[in-house]
């Protein structure tokens, strides 16, 4: 996975100094943080990481009524050797549970990190979704991930994306025009941020 | 007319910089054919079959003469000298070229232009009604709201990548001359008892493979929540309407799959939990601000009726222009003016058919000039792709009519047979099936007798390529699509379509006819619908029973027989 770069919401390359790890599970898609650790690792290492967890794994772990299933001692026993807990979840698949997410609203405001990971290009569900996240008000960080291009960056900024997981060949261009497109367009939340109304409140 | 301040400018110049860094990466090999696809469709650029096509922006049809003539002259500059009016009240350019686009963008940023989302898979120009402030019987202005969802519209962060294109109009009259039951969502401007405005609200309305007439989810949307309300729509179709298939992929699918009251309640659901009441939330002051820029022109205190004696005169020693007057112009709530529609038909010209919306740059020009003079610098774009100038005293109607004769924008014939929407079919549209130019042309040699064409009354003519439907085909009173055999053009006519109040969908009469066979069997149909007509003298009364209601009543039966009997 060391092949990407974490980049923040001002577009700046900030991978030195980024500790997120991907649990490494069969599912987990490319591209999700810079490296991947596994169940063992987590556990034996001394050092406590930031580990990103599947999301959908950690909701059925976590809703668990009697504490007591497999999952939930898993990931009870990462939760003991981790520092901080993120997840990852592919934008269609929340899409997918959009009607649920009330009533996850405790278990996603519980996390540190939320990584939508952007099926395809041209799938726009992932900003929808995003959205749906700052709305239930999550306010921890949302980090895109996947098959998104330079050019939907300005858009997932203001959808409210704080960072991004670029390619390295995408990483060593000059990336400065994708996050300062459209300055001075509005972010969808508010009517008075639009030109007609803006500055004549 | 809305005039851009500091940010609106800010935003279209951010646009052209953006867009040129976009092609320049495109064409430097950097940014891939899939990546650059929807990029350059949000800025409104087809690749056609001969050229890319370039869409400009004319939001809700209004244009200024200043803008008109840089339309003008970029058409001269990087195109062959003419543009293309659309049903979505837009403008086309046929033939730029790709590395021109960026500065063709800029030209238009400095009139306050644009292309932006012209195209693609994000919220489309609004569009209205042609005569917006000067009806008699408006209920409010659609134009103010049109602004504010166009801007609202405009780079929305969250709505750029839709399972497919969305297309919103907006009408304030009770009389629906911008077809809001065909759009994605229509809104129908309404006042409650207490006197306040809001919206009747349409949704899934649409032409293409799978037409449908949208249905109303809301009877009264208060207007402070228009906003919120399209927000919660937007984002139930962006995450609920299907991507595995792209004819399938437009809200009226997902309606008509899910049904219109549980959609209704999915965006209740969505709207009452998040955006309602929320900052979207819409207030007096801000209706007023963007009422401010759709005030009254100054009209002058005219004496009516020394103005109508003038004009009776005028009339009475001029058929043509006695013509023109009843067909082209349209009553104005101001004493002494009225409104002018100019036909952009005006049919064989010079031997040569000129297609349905075309206008040169010498006559942009001179329109441009026309409506400083006579109707305070501005014009509209109309559904049938047709310009109107709203605001023109009755004194001025003969020397206008007579400028405007001789640019050959003055063809009678407005609201008739030959006053067709017409896409540009397979001529230029890669999409396209079937030609339609040479079927125009066909049907114009067959009709041009001016007094049959005014016996047969109002009649509306819809023809398209293809069953992508641009040219509203299932809509008309008589609907022509193109098709393709085997390699040959074929045409499938429908009968009875409606896209105003009485909004329907046309019967298709049978087997497509042979290209060469579409005028004379469109003749059979005249003739079926002359016959059976129930004209004013058998009926005691002064209405002429139109095409549409002859099909709703007898059905397409006597015309199906008369075709292929």
């Amino acid at each position: 996975m060391a092949n990407h770069h974490i980049f923040n919401a001002h577009g700046e390359d900030i991978s030195e100094s980024d500790s997120w790890l991907a649990l490494q599970v069969a599912s987990l898609p490319e591209g999700v943080a810079l490296d991947d650790i596994t169940l063992i690792e987590v556990i034996n290492q001394q050092e406590k990481h930031d580990v990103i967890l599947p999301l959908f794994d950690m909701l059925t772990a976590e809703s668990t009524d009697h504490n007591e299933s497999l999952l939930t001692e898993v990931v009870n026993l990462i939760r003991q050797h981790s520092s901080r807990l993120g997840v990852w979840v592919d934008a269609s698949d929340l899409a997918a549970h959009i009607d649920q997410l009330a009533d996850l609203k405790a278990q996603l405001l519980a996390q540190d990190l939320i990584v939508v990971v952007v099926p395809a290009f041209a799938d726009g569900r992932n900003f929808s979704v995003i959205q749906s996240l700052r709305q239930l008000g999550f306010e921890g960080e949302i980090r895109v991930a996947g098959a998104f291009g330079r050019d939907q960056i300005a858009y997932l900024l203001r959808v409210g994306t704080d960072s991004f997981v670029i390619k390295e060949h995408d990483a060593k261009t000059d990336l400065s025009q994708a996050f300062s497109a459209l300055a001075s367009a509005h972010s969808g939340k508010s009517a008075a941020s639009l030109p007609l109304f803006a500055n004549h409140e | 007319m809305y005039q851009y301040n500091y940010a609106d400018q800010a935003l279209v110049d951010e646009r052209v910089a953006q867009f040129r860094d976009q092609t320049e990466r495109f064409l430097a090999g950097s940014l891939s054919e899939e990546q650059y696809l929807p990029l350059r469709l949000q800025n409104g650029l087809y690749i056609q079959r001969h050229a890319p096509m370039l869409r400009i922006a004319i939001p809700y049809g209004l244009l200024a003469s200043y803008q008109l003539r840089a339309l003008a002259d970029i058409t001269r500059d990087y195109d062959k000298g003419y543009g293309h009016f659309t049903t979505r009240t837009n403008i086309q350019l046929n033939w730029p070229k790709l590395e021109d686009v960026p500065d063709i963008l800029a030209k238009l940023a400095s009139v306050q232009m644009h292309a932006i989302q012209t195209s693609g898979n994000c919220i489309r120009n609004t569009t209205t009604d042609p005569y917006a402030g000067i009806h008699q019987d408006e209920i409010a202005d659609p134009r103010p709201y049109c602004e504010i969802i166009r801007q609202w519209s405009t780079f929305h962060p969250e709505f750029a990548f839709l399972p497919r294109k969305f297309k919103i109009a907006v009408i304030g009259t009770h009389h629906d001359r911008a077809a809001t039951q065909v759009h994605d969502v229509g809104l129908h401007i309404k006042k409650n008892d207490q006197g306040e405005i809001g919206f009747e609200v349409l949704v899934g309305g649409g032409l293409g493979r799978t037409p449908v007439i949208g249905k109303v989810i809301n009877e009264f949307l208060p207007r402070e929540h228009l906003l919120s309300y399209l927000d919660a729509i937007l984002r139930v179709y962006n995450l609920n309407g299907r991507r595995d298939n792209k004819y399938k992929a437009r809200i009226k699918i997902l309606v008509e799959s899910i049904g219109a009251s549980e959609f209704a309640r999915l965006v209740n659901e969505e709207w009452q939990a998040h955006s309602k009441d929320g900052e979207l939330t819409l207030n007096d002051a801000q209706f007023e601000r963007a009422q401010s820029f759709f005030t009254a022109p100054d009209y002058e205190t005219i004496d009516g009726l020394k103005a109508q004696s003038d004009l009776k005169a005028q009339l009475d020693n001029n058929k043509d222009f006695a013509n023109w007057y009843s067909q082209n112009t349209v009553a104005h709530k101001i004493p002494g003016y009225r409104a002018v529609v100019i036909s952009l038909k005006a049919g064989i010209q010079d031997g040569k058919y000129v297609p349905s919306g075309d206008v040169t740059a010498d006559q942009m020009n001179a329109l441009a000039d026309i409506s400083d003079s006579y109707s305070f610098g501005e014009l509209r774009g109309t559904y049938q792709q047709n310009l109107v100038l709203a605001d023109v005293k009755i004194s001025d109607l003969f020397t206008l009519w007579q400028q405007l004769s001789k640019l050959n924008l003055a063809r009678p014939n407005i609201n008739t047979l030959t006053d067709m929407i017409v896409c540009p079919g397979f001529d230029y549209c890669s999409l396209a099936n079937a030609t339609t130019h040479n079927i125009a042309e066909q049907i114009e040699r067959q009709f041009d007798d001016l007094d049959y064409l005014y016996d047969l009354g109002e009649i509306r003519l819809n023809m398209s390529g293809c069953m992508n439907a641009c040219a509203h085909h299932h809509v008309g009173d008589i609907g022509i699509l193109g098709v393709d055999k085997k390699g040959e053009h074929w045409y499938q006519i429908s009968l009875g379509g409606n896209s105003s109040n009485d909004a329907k969908l046309g019967s298709i009469l049978g087997k497509a006819v042979a290209a060469d066979a579409v005028a004379s069997t469109l003749q059979s149909i005249l003739d079926v619908y002359m016959e059976l007509r129930v004209d004013a003298q058998n009926d005691q009364s002064d209405h002429v029973e139109r095409f549409g209601e002859v099909v709703a009543r007898v059905g397409i039966k006597p015309f199906k027989e008369r075709v292929y009997g």
